[in-house]
């Protein structure tokens, strides 16, 4: 369980239920740290994901 | 009698300001003392340097963003005074159990409870208290977000040197460089929350005219050079002897580390400034520290220390709030 991708994944739902309350004008923040957040969650995934594959290869060695 | 209290009002957010210096000194030199690029009383006298030119860098937006936030008409001496005792209160309370608080949201909510413990909601100003509530996770989360990207793209340049010595060295050079980036953001962040109060304060017994609330540049020098002057002599006296701090509290930061994390809080700290945003120096540092920890490893980052800061984000403005309704109806009542 790659527990750095899910926590950039919660904050990114929490920055983007923000973006709601946040005064028009600032909203770009709030969809700029939304979509960051999220982008750095997706490969923080796949990057566990990946490196889980590699062990499992080493271990069938 | 009216200018006495006037007065010993003005000198207590000054020493509150005073005290922002010495409590938040750490966060802009640990790393540069932890890694022994600057003697402890050369950081000190670096940070409070560009803590007290701030003013003649970044605007004065902020100032005027906190004059604001309750409304004009019924800001008074007791209302003030009552705003600053539910800060300094809360602060106290906090550290006495070691919650990491954040000084601008304590005085931020020291004025709300003020003021509605006088007038009621209505004299709050919604529209701050909201921008000034939704950058209470933004601030963290730009820093986590720039520091992440940072020490990924230093990490990335550096990865095929093989003169580790020199990389080290340039990085400790880089950093009297970005300790003296984040001194600046936040001088100029914090110093301004209490210019707005004095501001507020002056204004509402006619010691100021009330443009200075809408212009920034109007603001008597004197205010903003006792303001900034305050805040470095707290950082001057602070630094001296809390060295050990969020920097190798939260995780290890090499020198390459605490380049990328102060550099992304600067940066942060800029924008806000600029948009006249009041945000915590702490905070944005803290979630910049995480994100330069987290893109080495999470268990790098210490998460109970980290839990603990979030449970200050959430209760110091209600906190605070409290305690300065409180004591407003006392001051009422006595007057």
């Amino acid at each position: 369980m790659d527990r750095r991708g899910l926590f950039f994944l919660a904050m990114a739902t929490l920055c983007a239920l923000l973006v709601w309350p946040t005064p028009n004008e600032l909203r770009f923040v709030g969809w700029w740290v939304t979509g960051a957040l999220a982008a750095l969650g997706v490969l923080s995934l796949i990057d566990d994901a990946l490196r889980h594959r590699g062990h499992g290869r080493n271990g069938l060695r | 009698m009216e200018f006495t209290l006037v007065v010993v009002v003005v000198a207590i957010a000054i020493i509150f300001d005073f005290v922002n210096g010495f409590h938040d000194a750490a966060n802009s030199i640990a790393t540069v003392v932890a890694t022994r690029v600057l003697k402890p009383w050369q950081a000190v006298l670096w940070a409070a340097f560009w803590n007290f030119i701030a003013f003649a860098i970044l605007p004065l937006k902020v100032a005027n963003e906190i004059a604001k936030i309750v409304d004009k008409g019924v800001v008074s001496i007791g209302l003030v005074f009552a705003g600053l005792m539910g800060a300094i209160f809360w602060n106290i309370l906090t550290a006495w159990f070691g919650l990491p608080s954040s000084s601008s949201h304590a005085l931020i909510g020291g004025m709300v409870g003020a003021g509605m413990a006088k007038a009621g909601w209505h004299v709050v100003n919604g529209d701050k208290i909201r921008k000034t509530a939704v950058f209470i996770l933004y601030s963290p989360m730009i820093g986590l977000v720039l520091g992440f990207a940072l020490i990924v793209g230093l990490m990335w340049l550096v990865h095929r040197s093989r003169k580790r010595t020199r990389v080290n060295k340039s990085f400790r050079a880089l950093q009297l460089v970005s300790a003296a980036a984040f001194s600046l953001g936040h001088g100029a962040n914090d110093a301004q929350k209490t210019m707005g109060i004095i501001t507020a304060l002056l204004v509402s017994t006619n010691h100021f005219s009330s443009k200075v609330m809408d212009d920034a540049e109007a603001i008597p020098l004197w205010v903003v050079l006792s303001c900034h002057g305050a805040i470095a002599l707290g950082t001057m006296t602070g630094g001296w002897k809390i060295v050990k701090t969020m920097g190798t509290k939260l995780t290890k930061l090499e020198p390459m580390g605490g380049v990328a994390a102060e550099t992304a809080a600067a940066a942060t700290l800029f924008f806000t400034s600029y948009k006249g945003i009041p945000v915590s120096t702490t905070h944005t540092i803290t979630g910049a520290i995480v994100g330069v920890g987290s893109a080495q490893r999470l268990s790098a980052v210490r998460w109970n220390v980290a839990g603990r800061v979030v449970w200050a984000w959430v209760l110091t403005i209600p906190g605070s709030a409290l305690v300065a309704a409180l004591t407003y109806w006392i001051v009422d009542l006595l007057s």
